[in-house]
């Protein structure tokens, strides 16, 4: 796997630029940094949800949802990461086009090595199998033992029906998180 | 960094509850332990019921839905004499799903959504044909109590609640008219919500949020508003002290909070006095029934001093048909006989004289407004406070 670089992302700033999708909120933090402190997870989930959700309708039940999902995006690049290289999240939002409502989207992109892409590769497994819901209910009857640090992105899919996608590209050394949502709340 | 203690947890053994509240996002298990000792005092004291209340918790991440879960296992399949009853509330988006799921996987767990219906009346009030009566209600008490509001503190610049704010007209008026920071403004009902939003984005205003939310159990943070106004509201429910302990939590110290509340029993007028105030009466006992205490108007002094505020203020808002406009008036009375006839009185039972006779009262209290030599007075009380500083 290629070691990426503090200056290099598998995301370039031109292809951001060059979507037709809004980006309502961008930052890039070193993962370094980042995985300093837990807590980091909740106050980035809480000030991104805060910040997008703010004066808009429904804003309370949004920013519960948005930092839900974020903060357990968040959580899985906390635990699961490399040494080195850029974090980035930002929040998108897609106008309401012929026939497709307005999304809102939530992006995480994650340095990983060969060691903790895993755990996302592990969650898209579990995220496609044939038997996804009637598997998790398993875990939870158990209490989740043993994974419960891998099942949040997972609980987002099978119990809220949350539109997550994980790509791994183990040849970038990057896992990129991308939830979507309606945005009906404007 | 500092790690914030941001959930609590205890047992309560009258009530057979163990609560968790706030945001409970933890790491790993050392942060759990306070949970897991409440749950060995529970188990060790409970018989039949348990209640895992829920309602005030206000972000919940997967490793800590991870350890409920494995309480609930616990209990569930370690004392199978056990009902375990997970209570949540509606207003977090994510706990109906998390729990229901959690709860079909072992048949002496359960779950109950404690805000479907939280007060008596609810079913009664939440309904879009109330929508006009607020509508009428506002516009006239606008009138009066603008200035009251600025008697009572209100300034630009403040951040300012409005709980039980209904169809949420009364946050856009006092954001144009008082350019505050910010309104945050509450309602359980999805109904009048929708019609706030719908309003809001008709009239192109900023800095007015609208949230579903439960008066008893608000998740907004301790201490940070400036203003706190929950007007013809604390009447409705049957416990106002729930709601005016949650009006002090979320009242800056030094900041104001701003009541108001009927007294409708003394709502008097000329011609038909009699059958004016025997309707009035009837009506008060009919809401009475419901949980609602339609005299709570000068009720919210003692209720402000018993929470803690200092300088309570409280005065009679006298709206007649002379000092305010009587079509707006006799619209606002017309809407409640409509309201009457179809809703109240059926809902609580009325034979179909009570109701006829309450019903020929209000109408003669409307005409009461409508005469131009009749005299038609509606009693409500307006109560202020201040949140005592350190």
């Amino acid at each position: 796997m290629e070691r990426e670089e503090h200056s290099s992302t598998a995301i370039s700033l031109s292809e951001f630029e060059a979507s037709a999708d809004h980006a309502i909120f961008a930052a890039k933090l070193d993962i370094g940094g980042f995985s300093v402190g837990f807590p980091h997870c909740e106050q980035f989930a809480d000030y991104v949800a805060q910040f997008v959700t703010s004066n808009r309708q429904e804003s309370d039940r949004l920013n519960s949802m948005l930092s839900m999902c974020l903060n357990e995006a968040l959580e899985m690049a906390y635990r699961y990461h490399s040494d080195r290289g850029a974090l980035w999240i930002e929040v998108r939002q897609s106008p309401a086009v012929e026939g497709k409502d307005a999304r809102l989207s939530v992006i995480t992109s994650i340095p990983v090595d060969d060691s903790s892409i895993e755990a996302y590769i592990w969650c898209q497994e579990q995220i496609e199998r044939p038997d996804a819901s009637s598997s998790y209910s398993s875990l939870a009857e158990v209490g989740f033992e043993q994974v419960e640090h891998k099942t949040g992105l997972v609980e987002l899919v099978l119990v809220h029906g949350i539109d997550l996608s994980i790509q791994a590209e183990p040849e970038t050394g990057r896992v990129m998180i991308v939830i979507s949502m309606d945005d009906d709340t404007k | 960094m500092q790690e914030k203690a941001a959930y609590s947890t205890k047992y309560h053994p009258n009530n057979h509850e163990l609560v968790i509240a706030g945001s409970l996002r933890p790491n790993g298990n050392g942060e759990l332990d306070p949970l897991h000792s409440c749950l060995a005092e529970a188990m060790a004291d409970v018989q039949g019921v348990l209640y895992l209340n829920l309602k005030r918790l206000r972000q919940l991440n997967h490793t800590g839905f991870a350890h409920i879960a494995r309480m609930v296992r616990e209990a569930a399949t370690s004392r199978q004499d056990l009902d375990v009853k997970l209570v949540v509330s509606s207003v977090t988006p994510w706990a109906v799903p998390r729990f229901e799921h959690l709860a079909s996987l072992w048949p002496n767990v359960d779950i109950k959504q404690y805000d479907r219906s939280f007060y008596p009346g609810q079913h009664i009030i939440d309904s879009d044909d109330f929508i006009p009566v607020l509508r009428h209600q506002n516009e006239l008490l606008w009138h009066h109590e603008r200035q009251r509001l600025v008697a009572a503190g209100l300034r630009p610049g403040m951040r300012i609640a409005d709980i039980c704010c209904g169809i949420g007209d009364y946050a856009l008026l006092v954001r144009k008219t008082f350019d505050p920071e910010m309104v945050i403004a509450v309602d359980h009902s999805q109904r009048f919500l929708d019609y706030a939003n719908s309003v809001r984005n008709d009239f192109k205003l900023d800095r007015v949020e609208y949230r579903f939310g439960d008066a008893t159990h608000l998740l907004l943070p301790n201490e940070s508003f400036d203003f706190v106004m929950c007007r013809m509201s604390l009447q409705i429910f049957d416990q106002p002290e729930q709601i005016m302990r949650e009006l002090y939590r979320i009242c800056k110290p030094g900041g104001t909070v701003y009541l108001t509340n009927e007294l409708m029993s003394h709502n008097i007028g000329y011609p038909h006095r009699d059958s004016i105030s025997w309707a009035h009466r009837s009506q008060v006992g009919m809401a009475h029934q419901l949980g609602i205490d339609m005299d709570f108007g000068p009720k919210a002094a003692v209720y402000l001093k018993d929470e803690g505020f200092d300088d309570v203020r409280i005065e009679a808002m006298e709206i007649n048909n002379t000092n305010s406009d009587p079509e707006a008036m006799a619209r606002v009375f017309e809407s409640w006989v409509d309201y009457l006839v179809a809703e109240l009185g059926p809902a609580t039972g009325q034979t179909p004289e009570v109701i006829e006779q309450t019903r020929s009262g209000l109408e003669d209290y409307v005409g009461a407004i409508r005469h131009p030599r009749g005299f038609a007075s509606w009693q409500v009380y307006v109560a202020s406070a201040k949140k005592p500083e350190p």
